[in-house]
């Protein structure tokens, strides 16, 4: 057997190893939670559900106030993130690079606050030590603030419906107020 | 070798724009940017400060050192249109490019979606399939897997929307095409003035995506159906909902499925 005949099987093998651990993980199951913790070392196994089973049908929105040492608190301040896109953007759309990475910070957020439910209680106080906390955190700290000499910064994530306003806005989360440098 | 040529054109037209995306945006990777490198690293940080990939990190996962690493993939992306597949040097090229998407790609999991996963597998497949005097049974291999893999993203994407409560009862493009996300002002204000176009899209979506595996096997002139149908779809997602990497990644793969499906036939026949 030749080096370019064992390449070629080893290739083909690995397709068809690669083929089957795609189906297994298009499924939640042990199997699949298994393969993506123990053997997409790579992050090569795609997920193909998109849009499924659950669809994408709130818009997610970052705002912020401020309070300062005389408990003053400012108004709520909206990050512009969901912006209205351009004609243009079949072809060229750099805005949606935030929007999506809004919404995987949210389900996020929202998979680790029902995980933390369950399995201690009152464990929400440590949500703040979560990466996609900080990432917010981190985001909205050096914005502008609208009040004199602010010393704490308080987000709020909140989802809305869209266009039609099926179901009114709500928040997903509140923070507490975090000390400002 | 034609084939590869034209999933790559078709892919590389779609890795380029994203990467001038990213390039127009790189302050997402600054400092107080939602994907800040230094936060990320939280995830991937080894223990050994001293190791090789500590150094490469500080250099390269930056905002100024990610501006570079999109701006050689553009040019990385240029060159491949003109060195050929099958050679060294398209090879190493190649390679670069994979190297240069997988460095990226590393750095976080946010933001990223189904046409960087397609766009991937896309290239570490010609990596793997255009090695420098490879065999026919290689170069078969990689269109087929890629074939595959298009065919397998549908089906998995129909059923587990067929599996969806929300698809079934016809609301879930309503719900997605209302948001300012992935949805139009216009086209919400017909799907409500219109509800049988809500159950017409729904399970159109449904059904044909499920069936798209049926275009590897079926005669041409019924398989090219799929093809126009996937090729409508992705071309709406773009102007509706704003995915016009999809369309690029996806279209990609189109070239494979008609090699895979002329040779099925001409293997039968």
């Amino acid at each position: 057997m030749t080096l370019q005949s064992i390449y070629t099987l080893s290739v083909i093998g690995f397709f068809s190893i690669w083929f089957v651990c795609t189906v297994i993980c298009q499924f939640k199951g042990k199997s699949a939670i298994f393969l993506r913790r123990y053997v997409d070392l790579l992050n090569i196994i795609p997920l193909w559900t998109f849009f499924a089973p659950q669809p994408g049908k709130s818009d997610y929105h970052l705002l912020y106030r401020d309070k300062n040492t005389d408990e003053i608190i400012g108004e709520w301040t909206e990050l512009e993130i969901s912006v209205e896109r351009n004609w243009f953007n079949f072809i060229w759309n750099p805005q949606k690079r935030k929007k999506k990475i809004l919404a995987d910070i949210v389900q996020s957020l929202v998979a680790i606050i029902a995980r933390y439910q369950k399995e201690k209680e009152d464990a929400r106080k440590f949500l703040m030590y979560t990466l996609p906390y900080v990432m917010i955190l981190n985001t909205i700290i050096q914005e502008d603030s609208k009040i004199k000499e602010p010393f704490y910064r308080q987000f709020m994530l909140a989802e809305s419906s869209g266009y039609l306003e099926d179901r009114a806005p709500s928040f997903i989360l509140v923070s507490k107020f975090h000390q400002l440098n | 070798m034609e084939t590869y040529q034209l999933i790559y054109a078709i892919m590389g037209m779609g890795i380029f724009i994203a990467a001038t995306e990213y390039v127009v945006k790189i302050q997402i990777f600054s400092k107080n940017g939602m994907l800040s490198c230094e936060l990320q690293q939280v995830n991937w940080r080894s223990k050994n400060s001293r190791s090789l990939l500590q150094k490469l990190s500080a250099i390269i996962f930056n905002e100024q050192g990610l501006k570079y690493v999109f701006i050689i993939r553009c040019i990385n992306i240029l060159l491949l249109f003109i060195f050929p597949f099958g050679t060294l040097a398209g090879w190493v090229l190649l390679y670069a490019l994979g190297l240069n998407i997988y460095i990226s790609s590393t750095i976080t999991h946010y933001g990223s979606d189904g046409s960087d996963q397609m766009s991937m597998l896309i290239i570490i497949t010609l990596i793997l399939c255009l090695i420098p005097k490879g065999n026919s049974l290689l170069v078969n291999a990689g269109v087929w897997f890629i074939a595959l893999q298009s065919c397998l993203s549908y089906a998995a994407a129909g059923i587990s929307k067929l599996a969806s409560a929300e698809w079934r009862s016809s609301k879930a493009i309503r719900s997605i095409f209302s948001t300012r996300t992935y949805g139009s002002e216009q086209v919400a204000l017909s799907l409500k003035k219109y509800p049988f176009l809500n159950v017409f899209l729904c399970w159109n979506v449904m059904i044909t995506e499920t069936l798209f595996p049926l275009c590897l096997i079926l005669p041409m002139h019924f398989a090219i159906i799929f093809l126009i149908w996937g090729f409508t779809f992705h071309l709406l997602s773009a102007i509706i909902m704003g995915l016009n990497a999809f369309f690029w990644a996806f279209m990609a793969t189109y070239p494979a499925i008609i090699y895979v499906n002329l040779q099925i036939h001409h293997s039968i026949f």
